[in-house]
């Protein structure tokens, strides 16, 4: 038994190494990593493959785009928008698309390297912790270019798109302030991630320009999927004298809502409008277009006015958040102060929230 | 399976022939009958691809040619074949000794969070000597977190299937806490471990491909874990308390002792695989640092059937599986759940071919499967 | 005792029983499996197929019936898969479960898909909660036990009856002896096959019945993984209560109330780190196993084929 298992190791380990040989022959992989200044990777070693350098012609060779998402793209928010709007492009400008979903960190690298080397003319990463796998490979693919919805653009052929990520829910926070009863507002996310302390915060600021005495409760699910307990969570803290409801928990935004409306609560829902959920007590959804970002890069590659090698934050005077259609509740005060606070912003009178720590600790 | 072919027999006719070939390639024989399994899934699987309006021939190439097919998807199958090896020989061994541990995806995230502490916050150690040390501080950080388990059910009864399953879970919650805090690098703005010093990283041995030094290591490991097993007297202890406790206590073996050892081999392999995938592929933590390594070890070993040969065939088709679909994705454009439902397909056909094998071997060698 | 805690207690007793209702159909469902000597290690993914197509059924006839007509179906069949797999190939039993959850996860997200992109038509129908009329308004009682919809109930009155059947009816008898000793069982004429095929579908219905409770009381809307590993926990909470379906109840109950507690907790914002929050339920668990429960003793032949002689 052993000594026949070692023997198979060995046989397993030569075929390995044998098995290199030929499949250093294997077209994909090979132009681009020949020709990278690979930081990480040690690939400039290799002789590159002679190919025969051909002027291609500037046809009507159809744009290649591809996009990572690290959550199914049937999440109801961040990641289907992203989705819809690519399909969107697809139709629109005749592009060639690919995407992976569920793409965990372990294999972001590899992923982002294969459709580089399968030439594809723009990789796109719809996550903000993809921001260093991209930094770390795009380097390695100078003749490709890599987008990501991050914050930071370390090399020339990246472009790093995001939201502020608080100026619509700063928005939400003058609703929520003006419209609170009990002065108490909850807050459901998955967990206490920088976007979420920034969140809570810009809430914060948003209501306290209308009501010195509120108060945040913020709470965490843990799950991108549970949406029964992002339910549970809610009403936690209904019943404890929550009466305005802010959702942005993945799925469990859907949950946090319904909590609302089985205790007849107002809410504000994220993402995408939520109104169709209760439509008499969502008052409004801070819209966060997340869609957009993949259409600033895809058209700026085609219009050739992007620049790369720059971090684009896009807010509310970029129209990339925005307030959703208020519903009946919502009295004139309400929507003019929103819309006051609305130019407060785009003028940069209202500072950026901080997302380490909790403002009023 | 493979001691049988060293018994020599005497000129038969045709049909003991046949038994007799059959006898001693049981190996190679169930091996057939899994890949017959395997199509048998990709057949089921082509159709619903079909149905979905996708080209079945086109996504099956995909699945082949990305995950063998050029050098870069060879060296991504191997690199996710290390960490499904250590998990599954953690959970092979564990359950040679006896003992229920469904536990090695905890175990493995706290050998990669002692992996982080000696990889990124201890400086100016020669290379080999760093990776050597945070291999073993993954070993022992998996160590210990199968030994809460394991004393738990040496001293007080409790039983370990509830406890690496409810240690799992608190992995990924002390994880979560440690980077938002303890081991986070104070400039990052995302919650994240620090990243491990070059001098840590395992090389990579394969150019232009992300398969790194933990590869051979772990065939390394896989020797020497079937060595201790079946080739040392604790192996044979471990191995005596698992077949049947009471038995094994009359024989004067010290189950406590034996059990101890085990409980720490188990951990420490999952504990090790958690190293190598943070050494050799992902250099720092984050939120689902495993992603699932640990559950799909547990199919590995059985599949493998808890032998050498069989467990290495059993990770590598995981790793075909895991990678072969991505590029069933980025090619063929075969939606997500579809490729769960094919994994799920393949798993479950595998592991019921087992039946036919059973069978087989029960005629040809008259005994018990 | 002020108001304020007096409605925390209120609420958290309240949401302990809602959250342990989901634990404790796929517990009872892989304690009867167990109990006649099968490990039922597909319950996360029957749940999700329940689930889904309690959702489905709900959401495309308008009637929550049909829905939990449909998931109960589909969590049959996996059930017959997996007695089939186990009692006749005699294979792996947990391998075909993780294999189970795998081919659940995909095909309910692969189906969910097929129904269109978007949320807002997507409502299922769920069931009411059950109207105790004037009783309902009761102060406390009122909330706490008589504000759930009938499968809360059920769940209940199915602990009664499986206790009743195992320890006080021949058949129960027989069927705790196929998981005992099936060689015994089968010489006193008990038909071993029968008895672990039943329990099997039996414990696929179970398990497809919490996963339903989830889309069809608690929330009108089904995601992918909607179950989020309640079908893991439940087998813990099986160990936990000791094989007995009124320690199964107990730990389903516990799990539900720490689970809960934390939220409380969380509400009461003491500034705790939220991941030790969330430890809660497991630590318990592992606590429990050793302060309470002690040494437990499983089926004897339990995970072990039956080959007649």
């Amino acid at each position: 038994m052993k000594k026949f298992s070692v023997l198979m190791m060995f046989v397993l380990l030569v075929g390995t190494l044998a098995a290199c040989a030929p499949a250093a022959e294997a077209p994909v992989a090979e132009k681009p990593a020949a020709e990278a200044p690979a930081a990480e990777v040690p690939a400039a070693e290799e002789p590159a493959v002679e190919e025969p350098v051909v002027e291609e012609p500037v046809a009507e060779k159809p744009l290649r785009v591809a996009m990572i998402f690290n959550t199914t793209i049937k999440d109801g928010g961040y990641a289907q928008a992203g989705y819809e709007s690519l399909m969107a492009l697809k139709e629109k400008y005749n592009l060639e698309v690919s995407i992976q979903e569920s793409v965990g960190d372990a294999t972001v690298k590899d992923v982002l390297r294969s459709y580089a080397a399968d030439d594809y003319d723009l990789v796109y990463a719809h996550e903000l912790y993809f921001t260093d796998a991209v930094n770390e490979v795009a380097p390695e693919f100078p003749d490709v270019k890599f987008g990501v919805t991050g914050y930071m653009a370390g090399s020339p052929n990246v472009v790093a798109l995001d939201a502020t990520n608080w100026q619509g829910v700063y928005l939400a926070g003058v609703v929520a302030g003006m419209l609170t009863e009990t002065n108490k507002i909850a807050m459901v996310t998955v967990s206490q991630s920088p976007i979420a302390l920034k969140m809570v915060n810009a809430m914060y600021m948003g209501a306290m320009t209308q009501n010195p005495d509120v108060e945040i409760l913020h709470l965490f699910t843990g799950s991108f999927d549970d949406v029964v307990k992002a339910k549970e969570m809610a009403t936690a803290a209904i019943k404890d004298g929550a009466d305005i409801v802010y959702g942005n928990a993945g799925m469990g935004t859907v949950g946090a809502i319904e909590a609302a409306k089985e205790n007849n609560t107002f809410a504000i829902g994220s993402s995408v409008d939520r109104n169709s959920l209760a439509p008499e007590l969502v008052l409004t959804s801070n819209i966060l277009d997340s869609g957009r970002y993949i259409t600033i890069a895809v058209e700026g590659m085609i219009n050739g006015d992007l620049e790369w090698g720059k971090v684009y934050v896009l807010g509310v005077k970029e129209g990339v958040e925005f307030l959703a259609p208020y519903n009946g509740a919502v009295p004139q005060e309400v929507k003019d102060a929103v819309e006051k606070a609305t130019q407060d912003m785009i003028d940069g009178k209202v500072e950026t929230p901080p997302s380490d720590k909790y403002m009023w600790e | 399976m493979s001691e049988l072919s060293t018994t020599s027999n005497p000129p038969s006719p045709i049909k003991e022939r046949i038994i007799l070939f059959a006898r001693n390639n049981m190996g190679l024989i169930s091996t057939l009958i899994s890949t017959l399994a395997i199509g048998l899934a990709l057949l089921i699987g082509g159709i619903l691809i079909a149905f979905a309006g996708i080209d079945p021939f086109d996504a099956i190439t995909y699945l082949v040619k990305g995950s063998f097919g050029n050098r870069y998807g060879f060296g991504e199958t191997l690199t996710r074949f290390v960490p499904l090896l250590f998990c599954s020989l953690s959970f092979a061994i564990a359950h040679k000794s006896g003992f229920f541990n469904v536990g090695a995806e905890g175990q493995l995230l706290m050998g990669a969070v002692g992996a982080v502490l000696v990889g990124a916050y201890i400086d100016g150690l020669h290379p080999i000597l760093h990776v050597f040390l945070c291999i073993v501080a993954g070993i022992i950080f998996g160590a210990i977190w199968a030994g809460i388990a394991g004393f738990l059910k040496i001293f007080l009864g409790s039983d370990e299937l509830i406890n690496t399953m409810m240690l799992n879970y608190v992995a990924i919650l002390l994880v979560d806490y440690l980077i938002h805090g303890p081991i986070k690098p104070p400039e990052s703005y995302l919650y994240v471990s620090a990243t491990i010093l070059p001098s840590a990283k395992l090389p990579i041995i394969l150019s232009k491909s992300p398969l790194h030094l933990g590869f051979i290591i772990s065939l390394l490991v896989t020797a020497a874990v079937f060595y201790l097993i079946y080739r040392t007297p604790i192996g044979y202890q471990m191995r005596a308390v698992g077949a049947n406790r009471r038995a094994a206590s009359y024989a004067g073996i010290n189950i406590v002792w034996a059990t101890i050892v085990a409980l720490l081999t188990t951990g420490g392999l999952a504990g090790m695989g958690g190293a190598m995938e943070l050494m050799g592929t992902q250099f720092k933590i984050v939120n689902g640092f495993s992603a699932g390594y640990g559950y799909d070890g547990i199919g590995v070993a059985v599949m493998g059937r808890y032998n050498p040969i069989g467990i290495l065939l059993a990770a590598l088709l995981f790793a075909v599986i895991r990678v072969g679909m991505g590029a069933m994705q980025r090619g063929a454009g075969v939606p997500f759940p579809l490729l769960n439902v094919i994994q799920g397909l393949i798993i479950v056909f595998v592991i019921a071919s087992g039946y036919l094998t059973n069978k087989l071997s029960e005629t040809v060698i008259g005994g018990r499967a | 005792m002020d108001a304020a805690w007096m409605t925390t207690i209120v609420t958290w007793l309240t949401m302990s029983i809602r959250m342990s209702i989901p634990l404790l159909f796929p517990s009872l469902g892989g304690l009867i499996s167990q109990k006649a000597g099968v490990y039922n290690f597909g319950l996360e993914g029957m749940m999700l197929c329940g689930a889904y197509f309690g959702y489905f059924g709900s959401y495309i006839t308008g009637n929550p019936w049909i829905g939990l007509l449909l998931g109960v179906v589909s969590g049959g069949l996996l059930g017959l898969l997996l007695a089939f797999t186990s009692i006749h190939l005699r294979v792996s039993q947990l391998v075909t479960g993780l294999g189970i959850g795998v081919f659940s996860l995909g095909i309910t997200g692969y189906l969910y898909r097929l129904i269109g992109i978007g949320t807002a038509t997507t409502a299922a129908t769920l069931f009411t909660s059950v109207d105790f009329g004037r009783l309902g308004s009761l102060p406390v009682i009122g909330e706490i036990f008589l504000s759930h919809s009938w499968m809360v109930y059920a769940g209940f009155v199915l602990v009664i009856l499986i206790a009743w059947f195992f320890f006080h009816t021949t058949p129960g008898l027989n069927f705790r002896a196929v998981g005992e000793n099936p060689q015994v069982a089968d010489t006193a004429g008990v038909n071993v096959v029968t008895n672990r095929y039943l329990a099997v579908v039996v414990s696929g219905i179970l398990a497809s019945l919490g996963g339903a409770f989830l889309t069809l009381t608690q929330t009108a809307y089904f995601t992918e993984n909607i179950s989020a590993g309640r079908g893991w926990i439940a087998i813990s909470a099986i160990v936990l209560g000791k094989f007995n379906p009124w320690g199964v109840l107990l730990a389903c109950l516990l799990f539900g109330a720490a689970d809960a507690a934390q939220m409380q907790i969380q509400v009461m914002n003491l500034g705790i780190p939220y991941q030790f929050l969330l430890m809660t339920p497991y630590i318990l668990a592992m606590l429990a196993m050793v302060g309470f429960v002690g040494k437990v003793r499983s089926p004897a032949a339990m995970g072990k084929p039956y080959i007649k002689h």
